[in-house]
Formats: structure tokens, sequence, C-alpha cells
């Protein structure tokens, strides 16, 4: 494969008090790959995507150290103007919740159009036809009428629409969806993620997914990152991840999937709660919460491990379950 | 299939914003045909016709000089309208720019900002509104000026707590991400969104402006005589306050429907736009 998309290495936020919020993320996407990021709330998926495109939440949270390639440029080298003319045109974020990302006093179209107009320096009557057009690429019905529709004015499913079509207006290169579905209904569901992938296919968008739902995963990604604590501990091809899981926080989510549990019994669930990045366990951060925690686990950290050809995982005990080739029962993990 | 009709359905317009808008309509007629409809002419003395009571001919009396009391009142309006509003537009318009600011960058100018707010805010408003026109001498530019310096700090503080809010906004954190410069965020996302209860509050703001017009005026700092201000003609009437009321009586009326109407309004309009002070 020729130079990826995009490269992240090593890439860590801290606050002013100098705790890691997340470190030593690391994980590349090609052209037109989907790369689902998987974990927690607060495990710091969210946080990797808002630093790698170099808007971080606070003042007081700044990038510590890494690296990201953008197409071969690195990103943190450059200054606030050349960064903005990344954001928007090469690279964009479809938030969770469209109805408070969307601005609320300015017309659906005036805000596509804005950002043709910033970018492309297109004329205003240019930048309104090109925005209703993008409104019609997303599936939004009598586009000529709806454009000049407020965020208010548009049910759920049609605003994550509309933040498509804001974000696809300068045909970026890379779209970074955080959690796109979690606010919308199930049908709804199924018809955004339909509409981002055949973005995928007809335009050779890459996509990073940001998500807890595995199911969805398995349906969208290539690859999967998993993510605890504010490190990555398992990343791969979904397949390997999904069907043979190495470490065991990623074997224990899959295992409170709904679908993978028996009908009538309690959903399985992980006991405990992720710590916050003010009491990180000494050794592997899941050490607390894992059925298969050894001494080892509570006193050195683990590093990131090739075990297979596409999967890495950080646990001690890895290796073991590399060799055996078979996974071990998932639900037995649990109980 | 019945149509069904997007967006809101419309709002009933609240009673205060209707009688308040009526109210400052008719102030606003009176201001423009002012010449039309007062019958006398406003600083002319008639030495022969001093202190009549109303009659049909003067349907608010003379004053001393035999002026026509209801030809003033009229008058006044102009001036009054215009010291309220110009009163407004600046101290709103430096204020906005400046809570906008210090809002949005934060940090030490917010402080510096800020602090400046609680100095002017330390003195009582009208000591120091006057302590301002006195030395800029008196005169109704003086008076904008001092409105200017003095009255700038509210609308800072209104738009600097609107902007804290907004600025961690997720539309905000959405114009970031797709590219859109500091500059751009504030004036056409953060801007628009926080200048509502602002609007409410000049409204509300318009009636004190008038007030404090008239009060300069009546201690003699800001209109001159014998122009026909309702201040300068409460202040001229009150030596005859037992034997001729309808001197100061009926320019008082005019401040205070006035200062009713604007308070009306803005109450109707903090109403139909949904804020609450």
């Amino acid at each position: 494969m020729s130079t990826p998309l995009l490269a992240v290495d090593n890439l860590a936020v801290v606050t002013a008090e100098n705790l890691p919020i997340i470190e030593d993320v690391t994980f590349s996407l090609g052209r037109g790959e989907v790369l689902g990021l998987v974990g927690e709330s607060g495990s710091g998926k969210s946080m990797s995507c808002r630093a790698l495109m170099r808007l971080l939440p606070s003042k007081s949270l700044q990038i510590a150290r890494g690296a990201v390639r953008f197409e071969g440029t690195e990103l943190l080298a450059l200054n606030e103007p050349q960064m903005r003319a990344i954001r928007g045109r090469r690279m964009g974020m479809i938030f969770q919740n469209p109805a408070s990302h969307l601005d609320p006093v300015m017309s659906i179209g005036q805000q596509i159009a804005e950002t043709l107009r910033v970018h492309r320096n297109a004329g205003r009557r240019a930048a309104w036809r090109e925005a209703i057009e993008m409104l019609r690429q997303v599936g939004i019905p009598d586009p000529e009428r709806r454009a000049r529709d407020y965020a208010h004015q548009f049910s759920g499913g049609m605003r994550q629409r509309a933040m498509i079509a804001l974000v696809l207006a300068c045909g970026p290169d890379l779209i970074i969806a955080d959690e796109p579905t979690t606010a919308l209904d199930v049908t709804v569901q199924a018809q955004i993620i339909r509409l981002l992938l055949d973005l995928r296919d007809q335009r050779g968008v890459s996509i990073i997914l940001i998500t807890h739902d595995l199911g969805l995963v398995a349906q969208t990604c290539d690859t999967v990152a998993v993510m605890y604590a504010g490190r990555i501990c398992e990343r791969g091809a979904k397949r390997d991840i999904l069907a043979t899981p190495l470490h065991p926080y990623t074997r224990d989510l899959i295992a409170c999937q709904p679908a993978t549990s028996r009908v009538g019994s309690l959903l399985p669930s992980i006991p405990g709660q992720p710590p916050l990045p003010t009491a990180y366990p000494a050794g592997c951060r899941f050490n607390p919460r894992c059925a298969k925690a050894t001494d080892i686990c509570r006193e050195i950290s683990p590093t990131l491990d090739a075990y297979r050809d596409t999967q890495v995982a950080a646990c001690h005990h890895a290796e073991k379950r590399a060799l055996n080739k078979l996974p071990e029962d998932a639900r037995t993990a649990t109980a | 299939m019945s149509q069904v009709a997007y967006g809101s359905s419309p709002r009933r317009l609240p009673a205060l914003l209707v009688v308040g808008a009526l109210v400052i309509a008719v102030a606003v007629l009176l201001a423009l045909l002012a010449p039309m409809i007062a019958p006398f002419d406003p600083i002319l003395h008639d030495t022969s016709n001093t202190l009549k009571p109303p009659s049909l001919a003067h349907p608010f009396g003379t004053d001393n000089f035999g002026r026509d009391v209801f030809s003033r009142v009229i008058w006044g309006t102009r001036i009054d309208l215009q010291l309220g509003l110009i009163g407004v537009i600046f101290p709103f318009l430096i204020g906005t720019a400046i809570g906008l600011t210090s809002g949005y960058v934060g940090g030490a100018l917010d402080s510096l900002f800020m602090r400046i707010v609680d100095i002017v805010l330390a003195f009582p408003f009208l000591v120091l509104l006057l302590a301002i026109m006195a030395i800029l001498g008196p005169g109704i530019g003086s008076f904008y000026i001092a409105m200017a310096l003095v009255g700038w700090v509210s609308y800072a503080r209104l738009l600097r707590s609107q902007t804290l809010i907004l600025k961690n906004s997720d539309f905000v954190t959405a114009a970031r991400s797709l590219g859109f410069s500091h500059g751009r965020v504030m004036f056409h996302h953060i801007l628009p969104n926080a200048l509502v209860p602002s609007i409410v509050f000049a409204m509300s703001d318009v009636v004190l402006v008038i007030l404090s017009g008239a009060a300069v005026s009546y201690l003699g700092l800001g209109v001159q005589p014998p122009t026909a201000e309702w201040g300068i003609m409460v202040a001229e009437g009150q030596n005859f306050i037992t034997t001729a009321w309808w001197i100061t009586t009926f320019p008082g009326l005019a401040i205070v429907a006035l200062a009713f109407g604007f308070s009306m309004l803005a109450d109707g309009m903090g109403e139909f736009l949904g804020v609450r002070e």
C-alpha cells in the first residue's frame, strides 16, 4: 500500500497539570477506508479526533507529543491559517447531535454556502446553487425550498443529512463521524450509514467512525481501533478483531453486545467503571476490571505489539491467545 | 393526505408589544409632523398671554413667557426621541463590540475589560454622567459622548456573558471544524445568536436614557433653553408649580408616556423573542 491518507503516530494530549488524557494513539487510514474507533464514553475517542484536527475543546488541553501526517503533511507543524485551510476543506467532522451543531439563526442553505464561499471563494449565487445541489445529493427532498429553512424546521435524520452536506460541500478526503447515528432512531440510522458508505464508494472519502456500537462496526468498517482509558488497546482488520480479539477488553465488549448473548438471560456487562485520568491504575489500565489480570498486569504497562498480520494489542497475555488461534469463549470471560 | 406545514406556526404578538409599539408610533408621528400639528411656535414669546391655564386655544395652558405648552410638548418629542435613540445606539455598539471581543478572546484582555466595567459601575450612574458632562461642557453633543462613555458597560457585560455561553456551544465547535476563522465565528455565528437579550435591554435602556437626558437638561447641562425639551420645561416650570401646575405637569406626563411605551415594547419583545431578564 502507498502512503496512507492519514497516519497518527503516538499522539498524546495532556491537561495543564500534565495529566494524560490520551496517550500513544497510533493508527493509520488509507483512501476510501473506514476506521471504527470504539470504546466506552470517556475513553478518548472523540478527544483523539479533536486533537488530530487541532481543535481541542479547552485551552488548558494541549498536544504533548506525537505526529499527525495527512497526505504526507505534518499537521501539528502547520500554523493556524494553514490548518484552517485543511479543516472543512480536506477533512470535516460530523457530530452526534446535529440539532445543536447547526447554527440556529442561519438557514441550512446559507450555512453550506458559507463554507463554499470561505474555502472556494465561490460567489454568492454560485455558492447558493451548489448548496442546493449538495442538499439534493444527500437525499433531502425539495432542496430549493428546504435550503431556506432553519435547523429547527428539520427532522433529526434530515438535520444529520444537512450536517453531512455541510461537511461534504468542499469535497473533503476525510470525514470524522463522531457517533453520527446515536441520536437517531433505528431506521434513520441505517439510512445515514448507507449515505456515508455511498459517499465512500462514489467519492473515495475515508471515514473515521467513532462509535460504541460494535454491530455498526461489523457492518461498515474495514479496520477497528479499540480505545480504553486514553490508550488504544487493540487495533487491526475488522474481521480479525471481531473474530479473534486478543485484548480482554475487546473480548468483553463483544460479549456485551445484545446480539451475541442468549435470549432470556441478563445482558452481560463489564464490572466496574473506566478510570478517570486523575486515577489511572499502575500497570495495564484495564487490570482492575480484567478477569484475566495477573501480577504483571498490575505492575507493568503493556506495549502495543503485533501478533498477527494486521492485529496489534496491548496485553501481556495476548501472545498466548494468539498462539492458541482459537478465541476463548467470550461468554465465559465475564461470567 | 393533508399538506403538512413545516416550521413553527405564527406566534401571536404579545399585547404589551402591540401597545408599546403603538405608543412609540404615535410619538414618532408627533415628532415627524410637529410643524404641522403644533398650533403655535414653541419658542415665540407672547408677553400678553403668560401663565394662562389650559383652555381651548391652549389645551395645556401657557408658560411664564406666554409660550404654548401644548406646542412645546409636541416639539419636545423630537428632541427627546432623538436623545433616547442616539443615546442608546452608541453605548450599544461600543458595549457589544467590547463584550464580544472580551468574552471570545478571554484571558488577560477579558480581565482588563471587566475591571474597567467594574470601575465604571462603581460610580453612581448619574454622578459619572454629570461629571463627564461638566468636563465636556453643556450641550446635547456632550450628553451623547458622556452616555457612550458610561452606558456601554451594561451592553458589554450582557454580550460577554452570552458569548461565554455560545463560544463553547456545539455549533461554534462545528463552525471551527469547518475551518472558519475566529473573526468569522465571532461575527457570523456568535454575534447573531447573542444579540437578542441586548436588543431587548436596549429598548428598556431608551427609557433610562430619556430620563437621564431630561435630568441633565433639568440641571442645565444638556439641551439648552429656549429649545423645547421636556426636562427643561419641567425645570423652568418648577418656580410656578403652585400657581401654574400645567407648565410642569404636561411635559412630565409626556416623559412618563414615552418611557412607558418603550418599557412595554421591551417587555413585549422579550416575551416574543423568549428572553427572560
